[in-house]
């Protein structure tokens, strides 16, 4: 019978724990709160930062240290250093308040600064404000969520405002050039393409397989991924501009 | 009840030398709006009991809760001067028309000030006397000065030295002269700035020229001097006020000396001597203590009425005092507990304030007629060149013609709520013009009531116990508002239950007036219409009544004015241009010459015409209708001559701020390219709390453009919509206004993003480069089989400032863009594109290490960015990428995805993704890779075949591009304002600290010719200048005034990612360099603005967080 005395006792606040399951076995490292993202991103590099105490658990909350042979067993070492570091690197953490909240800042903020790259005000053809998109977001009831990438939240996002329309905006228009070598003998890619694009800016007639066909022109961004497929055997497809803006002063 | 018909009305108008176009003018706060209250309340306009309280000029609720005037505006005056005839029993009238513009003074506003000194040919300017010459003072003498404006002085708030400072008299008229020697010791300076350089010119000419002269120019008729009229000592709160000239009058009598004598003593070292009963000088006191004529005769009687009535109150002396002064006191005056209104009913009758203000007005400052021909030279002082213009247009704008060729200033427009404009369907009866009037007035009293609950509701916070008082005021107030004396005089008691009458009936009948005229008028000489003594204001007479209100009488605009025809044209053109608004824009405009009527099409000259060009920037409208202005109210008018202040209709979308109109088919002259003094500065980006309502901001912010002279308004490039103002007040009317007019939505507001550049040079103490072998900024990659060298390097400013300046040209020379996207202003200034090859080596060639790299001929160009214009440049060794001059396509198969490699790189910098500048990147090779080379990777699954390989080149080029320029010493630049400062000696120093701390730095000082100013200029970060002009005129108490202007990017000299690492640095800093690296502060603001990662600790340090979840 084991009697635990007060003296020996070690009593930890604000653990935030790191667990790793490894052959049917759980063992975990009991860490300070908002540091282990931290850690993991190499802004902190001193470990006793990130640690409250330099051991291994099996269970923290009971105090049970793991075993040696345990460790043995399932690491393949029994150096204490490195299991840790292990643990820390690949174990399953739950994020404190204030990781949480600065990641899903730091989503949302990403986010709305794609959206705002990427759209335009039909009427003004200008750029949006990442605080005005987030204002229209808002009224949608969008909120971003931490598991997903930015990118495909914010085109999802897009997706939304462009559908209800809260304030007028449309996906701001690529701007590309075609080159076809020899059009008339792709004759109906040709006009697949030609339906694509939008506004033709420049174009070369179609009259023998001699002279390329050339246009620069504006597409929505939806068809490029289609406009690749169509180009890549038959000619060549260039980006000008990601996203056209007015850049005036007016 | 008088009331003066419409044929009056509009003989005043024709008749320009009885118009006084003048204007108010003080410091903030000085009592500026309450004088004008007690003006109004001469004609009527409100009641004699209010003047003062309710600053009725003061219309918008902000400004009554505020107690500040925001916006001018103006108020037409009817002003009666009765002058005795000789020979004859009927006296000569003189009747004046005088435009009133009361201005705001709080500095912010004061393009409010420069718009109304334009209109104006005088100014009433006002000192209070405890605070003496203010910051604004000065800038308002300045415009004075400048505008050649006729200024008159008044000393107001004398009460607050009896009763505040508790000043004996003696004190007093000690504190009065120095004061008057303060405000004429500023005119002096200009005076002798404007001498000296007169004096410089004129030394310049005697180098061309021996017998040039110099002429000395007479300063005396500048300054203020008591006894000659031009200033006048009032208290506008009490409602009193007087002039030398009108003391002398009653001291005339009394003493029995001769007036002009008397004029000429009452002011300076005079005194009457008690044994001999003369009045002696300095010269004559031997030594005794006598006091001053000043002292004697008038504050001495002021401060005993102030003492007996305000002080300690005794009824019996109040009486007596009466009884000299002649004053009726009504019984009810008497009982009431308002000293007070007992002192102001005192005073008022006996030393009427409004009277000596008009008086003084009339006597000194010029009519038109007399000023346009004085002033024109100065209001075509712009105007280079005047043989074009039209002689005939410039003759009779000296003249104030009225038969001759129309031409008008609009100074601004006003935007007025459409229910506030009258009803012009021609058929208005003086009834509702009355009803509204009442409505106007009682709008004001309210406002005034709210402010003043509201004051005192924060006192009944404080106590308890005042909450009995507080109510009390405020059913006085009440009481006050409905409380139908108007007058102080005995009559018939006016009828409680029509409140017409009650607010109407306010100027005495006419007979009263003329039985009283005439008295004691010892003097005949009346053919001068100025206040010669025979006007009557001496109450010693036989005349029960007041004799002020001879000279007053109550002006009522003629009713029947209005025109179906009009009506129809406005309501068609302003549906047309503002459709859904309930806004209706007014031109506030002075005619010069000629008339204007409704109806009649006109000239709209812009801003920029030029008399040279008279088919540019001219735009012909039609009037759609004329107001006479009224405090916020207008009265419609049909017709209206030279030299009167009008609101002019059917301007809108024509004149934007301000703008010249002159008759159709004449060569017009520009009067609009007015210096306006304060250029917006405060920048916030605005946006609605619905974004929805987007719509309705953007044309809101249109309106508030047009309204105010002073806003600028665009739209950034990220698209937030910028508000530009004067200062921080102005930014907060200004978003007043835009909430509850011009848009009518919920506003927010924030700092606008501000833009940032990446950039990186060639410093001494950069870490070693990453590949040693291959050098500095040079990289290798791979991908798939291919392998890419590309090397980076700085370019210098010369090359970037070069290819920023001829953004434009490269745009044109190499762009895809046809040439009508360039705009025509420009296309002179652009260069074609051999002299833009050869002008840009020259610059190239100066950069030593750029010379190869650039090759002959500039043939290794390929491309410029980030937007195929732009900083920075592309190039490639052996035509791998092709080339921009020669347009070869590169050699290379994906030659493309490599370029647009390079703009994303430059247009998204490694640091925070803003775009890069000044870089040249250089593709030394790129190759298909060798059996060995690809053996060589390390690498275990590396693919040599790669889908979509071209996509992929993109990315990996700006990787690449990114990783080469962070070889070199990265640098973050940030938006650079240059800030001119205008500031006295006294703040020199303040001045340098408020700059200092916002990290900016001087460029230079220097003295101002001819002032005592200095100009400084100084560069300062836009990031840092938010709430600067606050912060430098809080601390220079106004005396200096910053203005801004965007002057391009500047490097911040430290590397964002310097961290101590020599051991001396490290005995300095530290390890984590506890002095702050601004270039990184910045980095990682923009970065978390971004959502990009920032290299920061959630939690400095773990052991230090709080143990509670919760607070």
């Amino acid at each position: 019978m084991v009697i635990q005395q007060p003296s020996g006792q070690i009593k930890l606040t604000n653990v935030s724990l790191v667990r790793l399951r490894k052959e049917r076995k759980r063992f975990e490292v009991a860490c300070y709160q908002n540091k282990v993202q931290d850690y993991r991103k190499g802004i902190e590099k001193d470990m006793d930062e990130v640690l409250q105490i330099h051991q291994v658990f099996m269970n923290a909350s009971k105090g049970l240290v793991a075993s040696k042979e345990d460790l043995l067993k399932c690491f393949g070492t029994s150096n204490i250093d490195d299991i840790i570091k292990l643990i820390l690197q690949k174990g399953e953490i739950q994020l404190s308040e204030k990781e949480r909240q600065i990641m899903l800042n730091k989503i949302n903020n990403e986010m709305l600064t794609i959206i705002s790259a990427k759209c335009i005000n039909p009427k003004s053809k200008k750029r949006y404000p990442p605080t005005m998109i987030h204002k229209a977001l808002v009224e949608l009831k969008f909120s971003p969520v931490v598991g997903k990438p930015p990118k495909l939240q914010a085109l999802e996002a897009i997706k939304l405002l462009i559908a209800k329309q809260i304030i007028p905006i449309v996906r701001a228009k690529m701007e590309i050039k075609v080159n076809i070598l020899k059009p008339v003998e792709n004759k109906e890619s040709l006009e697949k393409i030609q339906k694509l694009i939008i506004k033709k800016q420049k174009e070369t007639e179609v009259t023998s397989n001699d002279t390329p066909y050339e246009c620069i022109g504006l597409i929505d961004p939806v068809s490029y991924r289609d406009l690749v497929t169509l180009c890549s055997q038959i000619g060549s497809l260039q980006v000008l501009d990601m996203a056209v803006i007015d850049e005036g002063n007016n | 009840m008088v009331r003066v018909g419409p044929d009056t009305y509009k003989r005043l108008q024709n008749d320009a030398s009885c118009i006084r176009n003048i204007c108010i003018v003080a410091h903030v706060d000085h009592g500026k709006t309450s004088l004008s209250d007690s003006l109004l309340a001469s004609n009527g306009i409100i009641s004699q009991r209010l003047a003062g309280k309710i600053r009725y000029l003061d219309s918008r609720p902000d400004e009554q809760v505020r107690g500040i005037t925001m916006e001018s505006s103006a108020i037409s005056l009817y002003f009666r001067v009765l002058h005795k005839q000789e020979g004859t029993d009927e006296p000569l009238v003189n009747e004046h028309l005088i435009n009133l513009i009361d201005s705001p003074g709080h500095i912010d506003f004061s393009s409010e000030v420069s718009a109304a000194s334009r209109l104006c040919d005088g100014a009433v300017v006002l000192v209070d006397v405890v605070e003496g010459v203010c910051s604004q003072t000065i800038t308002v003498l300045r415009q004075c000065w400048v505008e050649k404006l006729k200024p008159v002085l008044v000393l107001n708030k004398i009460d607050r030295l009896i009763t505040e400072l508790q000043m004996t008299p003696q004190e007093t008229y000690i504190h009065l002269n120095k004061i008057i020697e303060q405000v004429n010791s500023v005119l002096g300076s200009f005076f002798a700035g404007e001498r000296q350089l007169d004096d410089y010119s004129w030394r310049e000419k005697l180098k061309e020229n021996e017998n040039a002269e110099f002429t000395e120019r007479d300063d005396t008729d500048i300054y203020f001097h008591p006894e000659n009229n031009n200033v006048i000592f009032a208290s506008a709160v009490d409602g009193w006020g007087f002039n030398i000239g009108q003391l002398a009058k009653f001291y005339e009598q009394k003493l029995g000396a001769k007036r002009e004598n008397l004029q000429k003593v009452l002011w300076g070292d005079f005194y009457l001597d008690p044994k001999t009963k003369k009045i002696i000088n300095n010269k004559g006191l031997k030594g005794r203590n006598l006091k001053p004529l000043f002292t004697s005769l008038i504050l001495d009687n002021i401060w005993k009425i102030y003492e007996n009535i305000v002080i300690t109150r005794d009824d019996e002396k109040i009486g007596k005092i009466t009884t000299a002064l002649n004053i009726k006191l009504q019984p009810r005056d008497l009982r009431s507990k308002d000293d007070r209104q007992l002192l102001r009913t005192v005073m008022g009758q006996w030393l009427p304030v409004s009277t000596a203000v008009l008086l003084t007005v009339i006597e000194k400052l010029p009519s038109p007629v007399e000023s346009q021909n004085d002033r024109l030279d100065t209001i075509l002082k712009t105007e280079t060149d005047t043989e074009n213009v039209d002689k005939h247009l410039l003759e009779s704008m000296k003249t104030c013609d009225r038969n001759g060729p129309a031409c008008a200033y609009v100074s601004k427009i006003l935007s007025i709520p459409r229910e506030e404009l009258p009803v012009t369907t021609g058929t208005m009866s003086s009834d509702q013009i009355m009803e509204r009037s009442r409505r106007a007035r009682e709008d004001a009293l309210n406002a005034a009531k709210r402010a003043e609950m509201v004051e005192k509701m924060g006192k009944l916070d404080v106590k308890d116990n005042n909450a009995d008082e507080g109510e009390d005021l405020y059913t006085r107030a009440k009481d006050t508002a409905f409380t139908p004396e108007v007058d102080e005089k005995k009559r018939p008691a006016p009828k409680m239950d029509d409140t017409f009458e009650i607010v109407t009936e306010i100027a005495p009948a006419m007979d009263i007036d003329l039985g009283f005229e005439y008295e004691e008028d010892g003097d005949e000489d009346n053919d001068t219409p100025a206040l010669d003594g025979n006007i009557d204001f001496v109450p010693v007479g036989v005349d029960p009544n007041d004799p002020l209100s001879a000279m007053f009488e109550y002006e009522e605009e003629d009713p029947l004015e209005g025109n179906d025809e009009l009506a129809a044209y406005e309501e068609e053109n302003m549906e047309d241009l503002f459709n859904e608004k309930d806004e209706v824009l007014i031109g506030f405009s002075r005619i010069y010459s000629g008339s204007l009527e409704v109806g009649q099409e006109i000239c709209v000259l812009g801003p920029k015409y030029d008399p040279k060009n008279p088919t540019e920037h001219i735009q012909t409208t039609t009037i759609t209708s004329l107001y006479l202005f009224m405090g916020k109210e207008l009265v419609p008018l049909e017709y209206c001559p030279a030299g009167n202040i009008v609101g002019i209709g059917g301007l809108a979308g024509k004149v934007l701020k301000n703008g010249t109109l002159v008759e159709k088919g004449i060569n017009g002259v520009n009067l609009a390219g007015v210096n306006i003094n304060s250029t917006p500065i405060v920048r916030v980006a605005v946006e609605s709390a619905n974004p929805a309502e987007m719509g309705k901001l953007v044309r809101g912010l249109k309106l508030l453009d047009q309204a105010d002279p002073c806003v600028e308004t665009y739209i950034s490039d990220t698209g937030e919509h910028i508000l530009c103002t004067a200062g921080e007040l102005h930014l907060e009317r200004c978003l007043n206004d835009l909430r509850d007019r011009f848009a009518g939505i919920e506003i927010t507001h924030s700092e606008p993003a501000i833009p940032y550049r990446e950039t990186f040079i060639d410093d001494d103490d950069m870490a070693a480069p990453k590949n040693p072998n291959l050098g500095r900024g040079v990289s290798e990659s791979v991908l798939g089989k291919y392998k890419m060298t590309v090397r980076t390097v700085p370019m210098h400013d010369d090359i970037t400032s070069f290819l920023d300046e001829h953004e434009a040209s490269i745009k044109r020379i190499f762009g895809n863009a046809s040439e009508s996207l360039v705009p025509k202003a420009i296309e002179g200034s652009l260069l074609d594109r051999s002299s833009f090859i050869s002008k840009f080596k020259e610059v190239v060639q100066k950069q030593e290490n750029l010379k190869d790299i650039f090759g002959d001929n500039l043939s290794k160009m390929v491309a410029f960015g980030p937007k195929r214009v732009g900083c920075n440049v592309l190039l490639s060794e052996n035509d791998i990428l092709g080339s921009l001059l020669q347009k070869t396509g590169g050699t290379f198969e994906f030659a493309d995805p490599i370029i647009n490699g390079f703009l994303i790189s430059v247009n998204e910098g490694p640091l925070a993704k803003e775009p890069v500048q000044g870089m040249a990147v250089v593709v030394e090779d790129i190759h298909e890779m060798s059996e060995d080379e690809i053996a060589a990777i390390e690498d275990d699954h590396y693919q040599t075949e790669i889908p979509n390989i071209s996509g992929r080149f993109i990315n990996h080029t700006k990787d690449q591009i990114h990783a080469s320029f962070l070889d070199w010493s990265p640098r973050i630049m940030w938006a650079m304002y240059t800030c001119d400062i205008q500031t006295s000696v006294e703040v020199l120093g303040k001045v340098y600290a408020v700059v200092q701390q916002r990290h900016g730095k001087i460029v230079s000082e220097e003295m101002k010719e001819g002032t005592p100013f200095f100009q400084i200029q100084a560069e300062i970060p836009v990031v840092e200048a938010f709430g600067l002009s606050e912060d430098i005129r809080k601390k220079t108490s106004g005396a200096a005034q910053p203005q801004l202007v965007f002057s391009g990017f500047e490097c911040i000299d430290i590397d964002p990612f310097w961290v101590p690492t020599t051991e001396e640095e490290l005995e300095e800093l530290g390890d984590t360099a506890d002095k702050e690296n601004i270039a990184r502060r910045h980095m990682n603001n923009i970065r978390r603005r971004k959502g990009l990662f920032v290299d920061e600790k959630v939690i400095q340090n773990a052991e230090k967080q709080r143990t509670l979840k919760r607070n």
